[in-house]
């Protein structure tokens, strides 16, 4: 067994994981999971969320590389695509799974519904998936042709839209305070991004290594401030929300804000949203000055952060009761705990993510080719993103 | 066209459940799968206290949140009130449940959030929802209110009536009586 297969079985053994929680879901349905009438959407949509807005997230800053002429974001552009792909065909996995009736989703076309959030997101998301193979496809057999540009300026409005929808679902849920308002949809915008470019640098840093090679310090830095500018805004999204939240008049938001904050999702605000999702990597970003070790743990750390983000904004939406009847005493919180067929969905999809993406490392061109890339000769040596070790 | 709604006069209630039992029984419905539900409110301060139970079920909105959010029109809202699913429809993403200001959707055994149906079917030829046959204390009336003679309608007109949550917009088919304690 070589390196690289030995590599590839832990990504691969939880793909199986993941088939045994998928075939648990097919026979035991709803009772599978760990959702209730009260807490209808729970681990899978949040592993959605997360999914569908990385993929996102690459599929801009591969976009941010086509148009901004940056050499070191143009050698990201067909990584990001790739990698895209790996990240939202999971993701569309995951809430294939979730659905009660997945075979019905033909209505989605046969009878759509316009004022529906999750129309638009089928909708979105199927072009996004349709734009990605088409630049994938390009980016290997004819990388010059000249639709390529329209074809990318076409996914770009796409994917902003998209990913803008993604917040806008929870936004139009209408009944639920907490995510009421234009605060999500942009709040998810800046998190795709964040994660997207968490996911670029540790995809490019993981397989670099694995080939003896080092990830240009170029790449590293650009990902890293686009990182570290997502972190600030997030941070400063977060802590307003919150502070507003916890001051508004109406009780729902403010016990919403104290649950995240003092109340049972505190431990995982706290730890995962705020401490891996943004001080830790904060600091290592701007301690270490962007050198490639320390930025890649950095990566590591905001993967972890922003699914914290995203496990704790589904939560926080449903966790507060809602007043039906006035004066009628509730428990404090609804309470909902994830199963393991929930947990093993979500490391099957992490897997197969991470499967797709070797393949795609493994079998086709990621790296951008001269002619593309740096105008500069001088740059040659760097046209491949990376630069080896040894030289 | 009939316009059929229902009136609730919770003080009446006993909670006996037998509502949420004929209903399980009308429609075969798993224990744990219920289209109408009692919340307790208690009442005063001790030792003058008492303890209301409100009847709670879908509402049959005429501006149904549940409605709007389904990405294939699962959920549609007849010409007389009735907000009602097609099942062969339902993909089963739960943002109804999400969307439902009331909480009454139940997820069913094929994966589709269910809620009450207000006997769609059975009302039409001259029925009464078994949640208001069976009552004891006839808690609830349903009927049509485009019947000027109707029950519910000379009831509506008698009686001081308000709806549940009616700030959200939701427009409620389902009526409560104003208690005068």
């Amino acid at each position: 067994m070589s390196r690289f297969e030995r590599w590839m079985a832990a990504p691969a053994a939880m793909v199986l994981v993941g088939l045994a929680g998928a075939v648990n879901k097919i026979i035991n349905g709803e009772h599978a999971l760990g959702t209730t009438a009260a807490m209808p959407w729970g681990l899978l949509i949040a592993g959605y969320v997360f999914f569908a807005a990385a993929a996102t997230g690459a599929g801009l800053i591969a976009s941010l590389g086509h148009f901004s002429g940056k050499p070191a974001l143009m050698a990201l552009e067909r990584r990001g695509m790739f990698l895209a792909l790996s990240l939202l065909i999971p993701g569309f996995g995951l809430i294939g799974i979730e659905l009660g009736n997945p075979l019905n989703m033909i209505y989605i076309l046969l009878s759509p519904n316009f004022t529906s959030g999750i129309w638009w997101m089928g909708f979105l998301y199927s072009i996004y998936l349709a734009l990605l193979l088409i630049e994938c496809y390009y980016s290997q057999v004819n990388p010059t042709n000249k639709n390529l540009k329209m074809v990318s300026a076409l996914a770009v409005l796409n994917k902003i839209a998209a990913v803008c929808n993604l917040g806008a679902i929870f936004a139009l849920a209408g009944v639920r305070l907490f995510w009421n308002g234009y605060y999500f949809p942009i709040y998810i915008l800046v998190t795709a991004i964040l994660s997207g470019a968490a996911a670029l640098l540790t995809a490019s840093y993981l397989t670099g290594k694995r080939a003896g090679l080092e990830i240009e310090p170029a790449i590293v830095e650009a990902l890293g401030k686009i990182m570290a500018g997502c972190i600030v805004i997030a941070a400063a999204m977060t802590a307003l929300k919150l502070y507003a939240n916890l001051q508004a008049a109406e009780q729902p938001l403010r016990e919403t804000a104290a649950a995240l904050v003092s109340g049972p999702l505190a431990w995982r605000f706290w730890l995962g949203e705020v401490g891996a999702g943004m001080l830790l990597p904060l600091a290592l970003l701007l301690i270490a000055n962007f050198r490639a070790k320390h930025t890649f743990a950095a990566a590591v750390l905001i993967l972890i952060g922003v699914f914290a983000m995203r496990a704790d904004f589904i939560a926080a939406g449903q966790i507060i009761p809602q007043v039906v009847v006035e004066g009628v005493q509730h428990t404090a919180y609804h309470v909902y705990s994830a199963t393991w067929t929930e947990w093993a969905l979500l490391a099957g999809a992490t897997g197969a993510s991470v499967l797709m993406y070797a393949f795609a490392e493994y079998k086709f061109t990621l790296d951008a080719e001269a002619a593309d890339t740096f105008a500069d000769p001088e740059c040659v040596a760097d046209l491949t993103g990376r630069r080896k070790l040894t030289v | 066209m009939a316009h059929y709604a229902m009136l609730i006069d919770a003080s009446r209630c006993t909670g006996c459940a037998a509502c949420r039992i004929a209903c399980q029984m009308q429609w075969q419905l798993p224990p744990e799968v219920f289209f109408n539900r009692l919340e307790f409110r208690e009442q005063g301060t001790y030792p003058n206290v008492r303890q209301d139970i409100v009847p709670v079920q879908c509402m049959h909105c005429d501006n149904p949140p549940c409605l709007k959010v389904c990405p294939t029109g699962a959920t549609y809202k007849r010409a007389d009130g009735m907000v009602l699913i097609d099942h062969g429809k339902c993909i089963g993403c739960k943002y109804c449940m999400v969307a439902c200001p009331y909480d009454v959707r139940q997820m069913n055994e094929r994966g589709v959030p269910e809620k009450c149906r207000f006997c769609a079917g059975h009302v039409e030829t001259g029925g009464q929802p078994p949640c208001v046959a069976t009552c004891m204390n006839d808690v609830r009336i349903f009927g049509d209110l485009d019947d000027p003679n109707s029950e519910i309608s000379k009831e509506l007109k008698r009686r001081d009536v308000f709806q549940l949550a009616a700030h959200k917009g939701t427009k409620p088919r389902v009526f409560y009586v104003k208690s005068k304690k």
